[in-house]
């Protein structure tokens, strides 16, 4: 069972290499989808995989390990599949938004300078607030030192 | 040892009550700050506990521990973990007066909970694939904390993270898989008692599964050639948390390095993995430091000079790789030691960058200036913390460069040590030209002066911890050493994690998943 298993692992992660190299924002989200199946893939065979090996304790004779799948590598998988879901929907979500910010999906023609490199003071913006860095900051020890 | 999960439940439930608090916004902070506060404290209990009595261990519901997942406090988890706290809850008392209702609404200190619960649960768990689920929590937290306010750098900037932060996540499933395969564990005391009897075949596959997790590390702490990611993410992060961002994540990759290049690969051929550090170290040194040269921007000179500190501590990692058990002792001794400096240094100066941008209203060295008749005080903070990191002898950057370049000499690695000293004279032309522009020369222009002395005060206090470790060298180091010691030595952490009676099994003694289902098969 190790070699259609390692044939479809590095069929996976050759089209996921390719789908994250190409220069498109969904096809980057998609390329780390098969990325993490494919390695969920890996563990599988790891864990013993055969097809006549079965689950742990199910209709097996329960005093010998002969045939099982180690339970582990399951598991693992199982918290794999998690984080790659929750990191999947916000990659997802990251790349919609830098579509609408940037009205492309093309990494390579993304701007590559911060917007307040270049500009003068009058348009001096701070970037990581995204408000103009002289506004008074609405901060209670603000108002006390202007009161002094 | 149960009140050893504390440091994860604590910024877990933090998170969760902040997270209800949305829209308090005093209460939120001032919640935030105590529960830090109180958790640092108790920290510091516990590295002096753990100090006089000896490594702590939990296993987690109750499975013994090979199978289930335990969590130690040995010395160098405590240091971390006092490390983080500490500055977790300083930078969140310099958000105080940074963090704008804008980012609050958006929930920027759960996140940041989030982030100290990601941390916090790297240095604590014993279980390599834990390791994995923390470094995602921890990530996950940090990507929340980069976009929070949403600029379009900041979103743009956040992909490039996330993005190559995904191929690590995948490469570590991938290393924990191979190893697992190979050796038939992942808990790492029972990793490190089978690594050190393997031989031959097994022993190059561990090596092979432990590149994967030295390129993983190696990602996270910006090594030589997976740095290019760092100095345009961090430049983006809101003043005040790039502190704790720049100060610790960089570092509990390093941790990670060392915790699995020192303790667990202990194979026979781990030799190769030595030579590979000690080689990355050095063009991780100069690219860094380089790269920091011909920048104009404070921030990311400074993030630059991440990178360059982290050669100091890779270098120290692949030392420990040396036969003679007193360098490796030294060497590791000078990497925690670089590790904990750093982490209060780094802080500190890009929290005075913070300040300075208050001052000045840019980040572009040309156009800063005239800061020392305006500030004195923020002025001499940022002396001291610049002379500490180019490693100026009262400082504690003196101590750590010191105790890594004798190890490098005793060592006989003479090319590295040469790399480290040019970098060290390289970081301190780097530090003079931010003295030079932004503090020295007269004002080149109106600055908006926004109020910024009550940042001073958390800035002071990293500031007088980086001068206590330089000048109570002798107990600062005494603690490091014996920290390395239960890490090139982890017999005592065998020991507490698995029980006195356990005994380390034969090379063949329990086959891995694969195997067995061969016999199955074989058998049939």
């Amino acid at each position: 069972m190790e070699l259609p298993m390692a044939a479809a692992i590095a069929v996976l992660y050759a089209t996921g290499t390719y789908m994250i190299l190409r220069p498109n924002l969904i096809r980057l989200a998609m390329g780390f989808g098969l990325y993490s199946n494919a390695t969920n893939l890996l563990l599988i065979t790891i864990g013993g995989y055969t097809r006549t090996s079965g689950a742990p304790f199910v209709g097996k004779d329960p005093q010998s390990a002969v045939g099982l799948m180690d339970p582990l590598p399951p598991d693992i998988i199982l918290t794999a599949i998690v984080i790659s879901f929750a990191v999947g929907a916000l990659t997802l979500i990251i790349c919609y938004r830098v579509y609408l910010d940037h009205g492309t999906d093309d990494p390579q023609r993304l701007p590559t300078e911060d917007e307040h490199d270049a500009d003068d003071e009058s348009t001096l913006v701070d970037a990581t607030h995204g408000v103009p860095a002289m506004a008074p900051a609405p901060q209670p020890w603000a108002d006390r030192r202007r009161e002094r | 040892m149960n009140s050893l999960i504390l440091p994860l439940l604590v910024p877990f439930l933090t998170a969760l009550i902040l997270a209800l608090l949305n829209g308090h916004y005093r209460l939120e902070r001032a919640l935030a700050v105590l529960s830090s506060l109180g958790l640092t404290m108790w920290l510091v209990w516990l590295l002096l506990y753990v100090d006089a009595h000896g490594i702590q261990a939990v296993v987690i519901g109750g499975w013994m521990a090979p199978w289930g997942i335990a969590f130690v406090a040995d010395r160098l988890a405590c240091i971390m973990l006092v490390s983080s706290a500490t500055l977790g809850t300083i930078v969140q008392i310099y958000t105080w007066w940074t963090v704008t209702e804008m980012q609050q609404k958006y929930f920027f200190y759960p996140l940041m909970q989030i982030t100290l619960l990601g941390v916090n649960w790297a240095f604590i768990t014993g279980d390599l694939f834990n390791l994995f689920v923390a470094y995602e929590v921890m990530l996950l937290g940090s990507y929340g904390m980069m976009m929070v306010g949403g600029s379009r750098p900041q979103v743009r900037q956040t992909l490039k993270y996330v993005a190559i932060n995904s191929i690590g996540s995948t490469l570590f499933v991938v290393a924990c898989g191979l190893i697992y395969a190979t050796v038939g564990t992942l808990n790492m005391a029972d990793l490190a008692v089978r690594t050190a009897a393997l031989t031959g075949e097994r022993s190059g596959l561990v090596t092979a599964a432990s590149m994967l997790l030295l390129v993983v590390f190696g990602l996270k702490a910006a090594t030589f050639p997976l740095t290019y990611w760092l100095p345009d993410c961090y430049p983006v992060v809101p003043a005040g948390v790039i502190g704790y961002i720049a100060g610790l994540l960089t570092k509990v990759g390093v941790y990670s390095l060392l915790r699995t290049f020192v303790m667990l690969f202990r194979q026979d051929s781990s030799a190769f993995a030595s030579d590979a550090l000690l080689f990355l170290s050095g063009f991780t040194m100069l690219l860094g430091v380089l790269g920091a040269m011909c920048q104009w921007e404070t921030r990311r000179l400074l993030s630059w000079h991440i990178i360059s500190q982290v050669g100091y501590m890779v270098m120290g990692i692949g030392l420990a790789g040396s036969p003679d058990p007193r360098v490796a002792q030294l060497a590791v001794a000078g990497t925690i030691l670089h590790v904990v400096h750093n982490i209060i240094v780094k802080s500190c100066l890009f929290l005075v960058g913070g300040a300075g941008e208050r001052i000045t209203g840019s980040q572009q060295l040309k156009r800063m200036g005239g800061v020392l008749e305006l500030s004195p005080g923020l002025a001499g903070l940022f002396l001291v913390a610049a002379l500490s990191l180019a490693g100026m002898p009262p400082f504690s950057g003196f101590l750590s460069k010191f105790v890594l370049t004798q190890a490098g000499l005793a060592g006989g690695n003479y090319v590295v040590v040469t790399a480290a000293i040019l970098t060290g004279f390289l970081t301190l032309y780097s530090m003079t030209k931010i003295w030079l522009y932004t503090y020295w020369r007269a004002r080149c222009r109106e600055h908006p002066l926004a109020a910024y002395r009550p940042l001073l005060a958390p800035v002071a206090v990293l500031v007088v911890l980086s001068v206590l470790m330089g000048v109570c060298a002798q107990p600062v180091l005494g603690l490091a050493t014996r920290a390395a010691d239960s890490l090139t030595n982890p017999a005592e952490y065998v020991r507490v994690v698995l029980g006195p009676g356990y005994a380390a099994p034969r090379q063949a003694g329990r086959q891995p998943g694969v195997a067995v289902a061969q016999a199955g098969e074989a058998a049939r």
